[in-house]
């Protein structure tokens, strides 16, 4: 017969309501979102809602960036409205997904220098949504980017 | 495939390194200990091949590990210590079968989960900047960004070298070897199995910990190197007091002067919390202060930790940008702490006791004129330090059950403790202070005590992942640790 005593009892305790609280919190809900989405792969995942615990705060970011990175070349410049979308864009996952092709945002200081000073050989790309302020793909021949309400359109080949 | 090869070589080699120094470890625990070391010795030839411009490509990379490799061969084996076999084998496989599950729990998260976090996509873009543009001060990160140190980044940069899809996969190995250390440094301790099982399992299913396991940013790195660090001091420390081997003392030294170092080359605000062990070092040495105390530890101890944050200082220094102010003050730190050991070195300084207490006290108030006269800015000083009050109070609540640990101290006696478990303590006491201090003295998040209450206790989602929660984990596994060494409870767990 095993004897204990209440400090053994406490750490014990410790020990199960840490599980309970690491099970009901991380683990259960993180094995679900896993075996829901088993076979996607990374970009998907990027545009899911996330586990409970982290959620994604970027998903609609990340559905534009990808579709960019899907018709743009890794050598390409891209010029990006301004950093303040409808849903809070974020330029670290513009820059995250689009890397190692070059990105500029409306309103920095130095866009208008990227966008004249370009070399010839360098395919530059726009990326807008209605109401932007940049109107960059003003007039010319856009390609909607899914269903993201966003646009690319080519500046210059 | 390539990036087994090149790890295996390295781990190897760190790994006779640890056969060859590092008598007192167990042989898992020089495994996890290798591991940790292959880390740091890989972002220090990723710097260093950045810094002088060479993109580290696959080859170069296997090259210099096997460089290595060869020359840790000509090290000898030293035996390691044993653990005795038998006893509490039901504790045992308890222990192996959940730290176990849950860590091949958080290699399929890091496997499976892209980086999405926000600090840890910044982390992502330097690694692909490291690797791709071999800079340092690449265009597209924020300033304070740049200025962060480059641990993480340098690793990301190396897994994107060899092509690896999942940059996660660091931190499960991380909390792994976190718990390998912590459950052999506890059996080193207490001797006793149950103990060492029944407290690792207290760390390893702390669910903040686990998470972070999964996590990509730099707190659970900096747990894992800061807290072992002090274990390691810890017994260092015992080392000096009980008169060991000169070579123990300063393998001891070099190994938690290395991790601690390394915390603050994740986080450079590490070099502030390190300022805790090296008091109380300054301290013992001093108390401790007789014909035959040799200093070769002691200097072994500064010229680790100092290494990896002043390559980092010197390498700001030869970038072209404005430095963030809160960096500056921490690598003036930084100089202080040279100032210190050069003086210990070369000038053959004898710091007394009463000196320490002094120069302890003096520190104190130069913070509080420091504060009132730098830390003016939107929020009043008082204000801020009642928020950093109670952030240090409340941060607690996020590690759940584990900080209960703390009622075993009403019913120790303290006073009756030995001076080794009372620095142990002070340690502690003093870490909570730093902490405070630290963030007394930077802006607050949110201008209100009421936000954070609101923050903690309505809405926690918001203060879980702040950066102070965060950081007090490099404070619980010491805590666990200085719980397990007390003598009721060693009492209550041996003698039932």
């Amino acid at each position: 017969m095993i004897k204990r005593n209440w400090v053994e009892y406490t750490i014990l305790g410790i020990i199960v309501f840490n599980i309970f609280v690491l099970a009901y919190v991380f683990l259960i809900p993180r094995a679900q979102f896993m075996i829901d989405h088993w076979e996607w792969g990374p970009e998907a995942l990027m545009e899911t809602p996330g586990a409970m615990d982290t959620p994604n705060q970027y998903l609609k970011t990340y559905k534009v960036a990808n579709q960019v990175r899907k018709v743009t070349k890794e050598d390409s410049i891209i010029l990006m409205p301004t950093d303040n979308w409808e849903f809070g864009s974020n330029r670290s996952v513009v820059i995250q997904r689009l890397f190692p092709r070059k990105v500029y945002f409306f309103g920095d200081e130095d866009f208008y220098d990227h966008k004249n000073s370009v070399g010839s050989k360098t395919t530059v790309y726009a990326v807008a949504f209605s109401g932007d302020g940049a109107n960059l793909c003003f007039e010319r021949d856009i390609e909607s980017l899914d269903e993201t309400k966003f646009v690319l359109c080519k500046l210059k080949n | 495939m390539m990036i087994w090869v090149d790890f295996a070589l390295l781990w190897y080699a760190s790994f006779r390194v640890c056969l060859n120094g590092c008598e007192w470890a167990f042989k898992w625990e020089k495994l996890a200990l290798a591991f940790l070391l292959t880390l740091s010795f890989k972002s220090l030839f990723l710097f260093f091949l950045i810094r002088f411009g060479i993109q580290p490509e696959v080859d170069i990379q296997i090259g210099l590990s096997i460089l290595v490799f060869m020359f840790t061969l000509f090290l000898t084996a030293r035996p390691s210590i044993e653990e005795e076999s038998g006893g509490e084998r039901g504790f045992v496989w308890l222990t192996l079968f959940g730290v176990g599950g849950l860590f091949i729990f958080s290699m399929l998260n890091a496997w499976f989960f892209p980086i999405t976090e926000s600090d840890a996509i910044w982390y992502h873009i330097r690694g692909m900047s490291f690797f791709n543009e071999i800079r340092f001060d690449s265009d597209w990160v924020p300033l304070q960004l740049k200025q962060y140190p480059p641990f993480i980044p340098l690793l990301f940069a190396y897994l994107i070298a060899f092509e690896v899809g999942f940059l996660k996969i660091i931190f499960p190995l991380l909390y792994l070897c976190l718990n390998i250390i912590f459950y052999s440094r506890v059996l080193s301790l207490t001797k006793t199995k149950k103990m060492a099982c029944l407290f690792t399992m207290v760390l390893a299913t702390t669910p903040y910990f686990w998470w972070h396991g999964v996590l990509p940013f730099l707190d659970m790195t900096t747990a894992v190197f800061y807290s072992t660090g002090i274990l390691y001091w810890y017994f260092w420390i015992k080392t000096k007091i009980e008169s060991s081997s000169l070579n123990e003392k300063s393998s001891y030294a070099l190994v938690s002067g290395l991790l601690l170092g390394l915390a603050a080359w994740t986080r450079i605000e590490f070099i502030l919390y390190d300022l805790v062990p090296i008091i109380l070092t300054i301290y013992i040495f001093s108390r401790y202060q007789d014909k035959t105390t040799n200093l070769k530890s002691l200097r072994v101890f500064f010229f680790s930790l100092l290494l990896f944050p002043s390559i980092w200082f010197l390498n700001l220094l030869t970038l072209e940008m404005n430095l963030w102010s809160q960096i500056e003050m921490v690598g003036g730190v930084c100089i202080f702490l040279w100032v210190l050991v050069l003086g210990l070195e070369f000038r053959q300084w004898r710091i007394s006791e009463s000196s320490v207490f002094l120069a302890f006290a003096i520190s104190v108030i130069g913070y509080f004129v420091l504060l009132l006269i730098v830390g003016i800015g939107p929020v009043p000083v008082w204000k801020k330090i009642v928020i950093s009050l109670y952030r240090t109070s409340a941060v607690h609540i996020f590690y759940l059950f584990t900080s209960s640990l703390a009622i075993f101290l009403f019913f120790e006696k303290l006073k009756e403790l030995s001076e080794l478990k009372k620095i142990l303590g002070c340690f502690l006491i003093l870490f909570l202070f730093t902490r405070l201090a630290i963030f007394a003295y930077a802006n607050p998040k949110w201008p209100t005590l009421g936000r954070f209450v609101y923050a903690t206790f309505i809405q926690p989602g918001n203060s879980v992942n702040l950066s102070d929660t965060r950081g007090m984990m490099s404070f619980y596994p010491v805590f666990i640790f200085f719980i397990s060494s007390l003598p009721f409870v060693r009492q209550r767990l041996i003698n039932d």
